[in-house]
């Protein structure tokens, strides 16, 4: 499985079980984050990056995506366990400035 | 000055093999670098790579890529050249080009007009037509903050241009379409 999910806490955590998230697990990526959203209007999302040693534009174009969807319903979605190239990714495109980061799951689940 | 070249056929190219044997390739030949600034141009090698070969997979319409790596004291240089159907300018972003595709060779009348291809967060991805079949990519800072709710197509050449000294496009006499990106070393 490339993402699982749980829930603790009323929050479901969406973990990236891959070393390199990119275009080729985008379509797989937003079924899982959209059937969240969509399907069980879940509004408190956290994404756990910590297996993740890169991403591409695609990917974080559909971590926007889900964001954008999730704002629309008054929910948030926040993100921990950046790998130096995966925050070096969230720094060169300023996504930190969109997104709360966390370096651990306790911090991202208590900040909701 | 070491260089090292391949040909990869498009439908068997795999993207995560081209990054694994590009980092392999920049680590021994850069090896006498400081670790850490190391570590931080293998990201943004990994970054240039996986983008133009995501962006020669699906926007390309190419069935073969060479791929050629030269390093010099000062700078390193990735090329890649396909025989795809060029590059074609388009961009929701800016006013003037609205609804238009452009092709090489681009009209005399757009040559060195600059078009806003991605609205970043705080930056914006420029592209000047700077003949009939070359395109040069610039960051420039936006004046305004702004949020970004939705990334478009374009945000993998905004990366490319954010990590990159020099990044280019040109249709060359062969009609093959060849990216020049090109990253300044930093002197020890």
């Amino acid at each position: 499985m490339h993402f699982t999910t749980s829930e603790e806490n009323g929050i479901e955590i969406l973990k990236v079980n891959l070393k390199r998230a990119t275009v080729d697990c985008v379509k797989e990526f937003k079924d899982v984050l959209f059937t969240l959203i969509d399907t069980k209007e879940t509004k408190k999302i956290i994404i756990d990056l910590s297996d993740v040693e890169f991403v591409d534009s695609s990917f974080l174009g559909a971590v926007v995506s889900g964001l954008k969807k999730i704002t629309a319903i008054k929910g948030d979605i926040k993100i921990y366990g950046l790998q130096p190239p995966v925050r070096a990714m969230f720094e060169l495109t300023r996504l930190y400035k969109v997104f709360e980061i966390f370096d651990a799951k306790e911090d991202a689940i208590s900040s909701f | 000055m070491p260089v090292f070249e391949w040909e990869i056929e498009v439908d068997s190219l795999n993207t995560d093999d081209v990054v694994d044997k590009t980092v392999d390739h920049f680590i021994r030949e850069l090896n006498y670098l400081p670790k850490e600034y190391l570590d931080e141009i293998i990201i943004e090698i990994k970054i240039i790579v996986f983008e133009l070969v995501t962006n020669i997979r699906t926007h390309g319409e190419a069935s073969r890529v060479k791929i050629k790596y030269t390093i010099t004291d000062e700078e390193l240089n990735l090329e890649f050249t396909s025989d795809g159907s060029g590059f074609k300018l388009k961009s929701d972003h800016d006013p003037f080009l609205k609804g238009e595709v452009l092709n090489p060779p681009f009209p005399e009348k757009y040559i060195g007009r600059y078009f806003t291809m991605y609205k970043g967060i705080e930056e914006e991805l420029t592209c000047m037509i700077s003949s009939s079949n070359k395109l040069i990519f610039l960051i420039t800072p936006k004046n305004v903050f702004q949020n970004t709710n939705e990334i478009h197509e374009h945000f993998g050449l905004q990366l490319i241009a954010t990590v990159a000294e020099k990044f280019e496009y040109h249709r060359n006499p062969d009609n093959l379409d060849v990216f020049l990106v090109q990253k300044k070393l930093k002197q020890f």
